[in-house]
């Protein structure tokens, strides 16, 4: 009591001397891994407090920074327009039915899209899971089915093309039904539907997690998925040196993550709960989804499309300027005070590389090689070919050491795979890896369909002869 | 017969109610009726002010959607096909619910107010259930369950459950025992006194019950259709939240609220005309 009475003194005079603190709302989806750089990184690392301006028009301001968290983009459209949040983060579907809302709202605010945070401009990061033990290999097989995905989100546009795409009508041939992704995780281990298509990083966590196996990837519908941050008109327009400094903060995540990837995943699985090794599917080299900050032509027509896609559900009677609504001028300001080539970024569609020496041979190796985190060791193994990586996997079994998560590339696509639950194909002595089993069939005419575990059994007998 | 005297008596009295006395009720009732719908109308006028006006003050109106904003999505959710499909499905699961959460809570209730054995074993785990939010059931729902339907239904139920289950034990415990004495007394065995004298005592309790518990299920039908959308009055209001479509959402809240006030009144009356003594001595007083 003594102490609290001086305390509390001094707090309500330190208050009234400061100018009132200036809110900095943002609310993030944690879970949604391919946010990060937007979310966990820069909260938990207080990078927004590096970069918020303290002189100027800003000489005495005290910051009030909130950080949220949902599982979602639609809740976060809520505290949006509730104004209970100034700086959101979400996908191109829940982007349009904010500002849909907004508009609706008539309140004299709207929200600006001013920066991605990453994107497949191919579609990789939706996906379609079965049941582990579930018999069906391709979309195609779930004719008279029954399939969830969380209604209005971007996986949900990607289901309903990649039905179309395998000739089943989305109303007529299964049975959809809305599921958010912690509903269709369970739903999927119960049995109660028959497949379930969701966004990052729920095709590669279930999988993970060891209850689900991956079918089919959002890069097999062209369909550009991305993820970015939005602000509301009335705070961009009274703060712009903050939002531009939120901007800076998200760069500086985005590059520490680059540079390191493991250290990184690792503690984004802290904070968030997702398992590291899957935060790395994504934000490791050659990730499944490209972390981007660049507000790319196909991302903003991915958020165009989306309008359309929810007016064609009859989910929006409003629509709303999709060229008005993504503004760029943020993260140029940020990229240049950084001293970031924008215009190069954004012409730019590769992912971060993969690159390194082979663990065994040393030799230099690039895109397509196989990559094992062995727990324990800070850096993931790199593999010239799979043939090398299965090899590697059969020492360290024998050497009782404990793989944390194994990594090989689509033959096809060059996606990122989760080894052990996708097919192989053999040729001579090498390997090829498949996530699609009509792919992989495709390609075994001349050579032999394996699964991981003939595929690791071969490479054993041919390393013994 | 105790079920049958009062009511006999309550015809009686009927019968016996002189004219006057019967329009002067009339117009009482006529006056209550007036009051209400006033009462209601103010509210809506109240609520369309609020909203049309941006009111601020702690509660904010100004994202909320106004009345006639509500009753123009109504209009349209009202012409949509799938409306119907909306309501029945709900409706089934709800009821499919309650009628399984009194199956199983009437007995049990009547059991445990009777056992001390059997209120002594099944009590405390009960008790721990009961404060679990349907929510939280969720996942384990999907777990327990093959099908989804049946996950709602559960959800459901339990809502209805623990209502039904504590009335009914209060109902059997508060039992006069001079009644029960009366009846052994002149020779009744165990089935007359638990048919005629225990179970009807503890109507009017477990009808209580089972009006609040079918409120319940109606409270729970948005948790419930949280676990598989596609048809469902709950699966609307929470598909609306996700497509921020706010006067959408209200259409969902009244309709629900409506079904669940319909079916709470249904139950108190079927419940009432089960024990015409009931109503006889509610009157009389």
């Amino acid at each position: 009591m003594k102490k609290l009475v001086p305390f509390l003194l001094a707090v309500s005079l330190a208050h009234a001397v400061a100018a009132d603190p200036i809110r900095i709302a943002i609310g993030t989806q944690d879970t949604t891994t391919n946010t990060a750089a937007g979310g966990p990184v820069p909260r938990e690392l207080q990078l927004l407090e590096k970069y918020l301006p303290h002189d100027g028009k800003y000489k005495d301001a005290v910051y009030d920074i909130q950080w949220k968290s949902f599982p979602s983009g639609p809740p976060l459209n809520n505290e949006l327009l509730a104004n209970k949040l100034d700086i959101g983060q979400m996908a191109d579907f829940p982007a349009i039915l904010g500002a849909v809302a907004f508009k609706a709202a008539n309140n004299g605010v709207h929200t600006i899209y001013i920066a991605s945070l990453s994107g497949g401009v191919e579609g990789a990061g939706n996906g379609l899971v079965v049941p582990i033990d579930s018999p069906v290999t391709s979309i195609a097989e779930l004719k008279g089915k029954t399939v969830s995905v969380p209604f209005g989100s971007t996986a949900h546009a990607f289901l309903l093309r990649a039905l179309q795409k395998a000739g089943l009508d989305p109303v007529k041939d299964v049975n959809l039904v809305s599921q958010a992704p912690d509903v269709g995780g369970s739903a999927l281990k119960s049995g109660q539907i028959d497949a379930h298509a969701d966004f990052v990083p729920f095709a590669e966590l279930f999988p993970f997690r060891g209850f689900a196996r991956k079918i089919l990837d959002g890069q097999s519908t062209g369909l550009t998925t991305t993820h970015g941050i939005q602000v509301r008109s009335d705070f961009a327009e009274k703060y712009p040196e903050l939002v531009v400094a939120y901007l800076k903060a998200t760069l500086e995540a985005d590059r520490l993550i680059r540079e390191n990837p493991e250290e990184l995943s690792e503690k984004i699985g802290k904070w968030t709960g997702i398992d590291p090794e899957v935060v790395y599917a994504f934000h490791g080299p050659q990730g499944i989804q490209a972390r981007d900050y660049t507000l790319k032509p196909e991302f903003i027509k991915a958020i165009g499309e989306a309008q359309e896609t929810l007016k064609l559900l009859k989910k929006v009677n409003d629509p709303i300027d999709v060229k008005a609504f993504v503004d760029d001028k943020f993260i140029r300001q940020a990229a240049k005070e950084l001293g970031y080539d924008y215009d190069a970024r954004l012409k730019d569609y590769s992912p971060v590389p993969l690159q390194g020496k082979d663990f065994v041979t040393g030799e230099a190796v690039g895109k397509g090689a196989g990559q094992i985190w062995v727990a324990g060791e800070p850096k993931v193994r790199l593999y010239k070919d799979v043939p090398a990586t299965f090899a590697a996997l059969n020492r360290l079994d024998k050497e009782g050491k404990k793989v944390r998560i194994t990594f090989v590339h689509d033959q096809g696509t060059g996606l990122k795979l989760i080894a052990d639950k996708v097919w192989y194909v053999r040729h001579g002595k090498d390997l090829a890896a498949f996530l699609e089993k009509s792919a992989a069939e495709q390609a075994a005419k001349d050579g032999s369909l394996l699964t991981f575990a003939e595929a690791r059994k071969q490479v054993e007998d041919h390393n013994a002869r | 017969m105790p079920g049958e005297i009062p009511s006999e008596e309550q015809a009686l009295e009927s019968s016996f109610i002189p004219p006057a006395r019967a329009s002067w009720r009339s117009l009482a009732a006529a006056r209550r009726l007036g009051m209400r719908a006033l009462a209601l109308a103010a509210f809506l006028a109240l609520w369309q002010v609020a909203s049309e006006s941006k009111f601020r003050l702690i509660v904010n109106f100004a994202n909320v959607p106004a009345p006639a904003a509500v009753a123009k999505a109504a209009a349209a959710f009202v012409q949509s096909p799938k409306a119907a499909s909306h309501i029945l499905n709900s409706m089934r699961r709800v009821l499919v619910g309650f009628v399984l959460a009194a199956a199983l809570a009437i007995p049990l209730g009547i059991g445990i107010g009777q056992s001390r054995l059997l209120a002594d074993i099944v009590l405390t785990p009960l008790e721990i259930l009961r404060p679990i939010p349907g929510v939280a059931w969720i996942p384990l729902a999907i777990l327990m369950f093959p099908t989804s339907e049946q996950s709602m239904i559960f959800i459901c139920l339990l809502g209805a459950f623990f209502p039904i289950l504590l009335s009914t034990i209060h109902g059997v415990e508060n039992l006069d025992n001079k009644l029960v004495y009366a009846a052994k007394s002149m020779g009744a065995g165990r089935r007359h006194i638990f048919c005629e004298v225990v179970f009807p005592g503890a109507l009017p309790s477990i009808v209580t019950g089972l009006t609040i518990g079918m409120g319940i299920c109606w409270f729970l039908v948005v948790t419930a259709e949280i676990v598989a959308g596609q048809y469902g009055i709950g699966y609307f209001t929470w598909e609306s939240f996700t497509l921020q479509n706010y006067p959408d959402i209200v259409v969902g809240m009244l309709i629900i609220g409506v079904l669940g006030m319909g079916s709470s009144a249904s139950v108190k009356y079927f419940g009432n005309l089960l024990m015409p003594w009931h109503r006889y001595l509610h009157q009389a007083r």
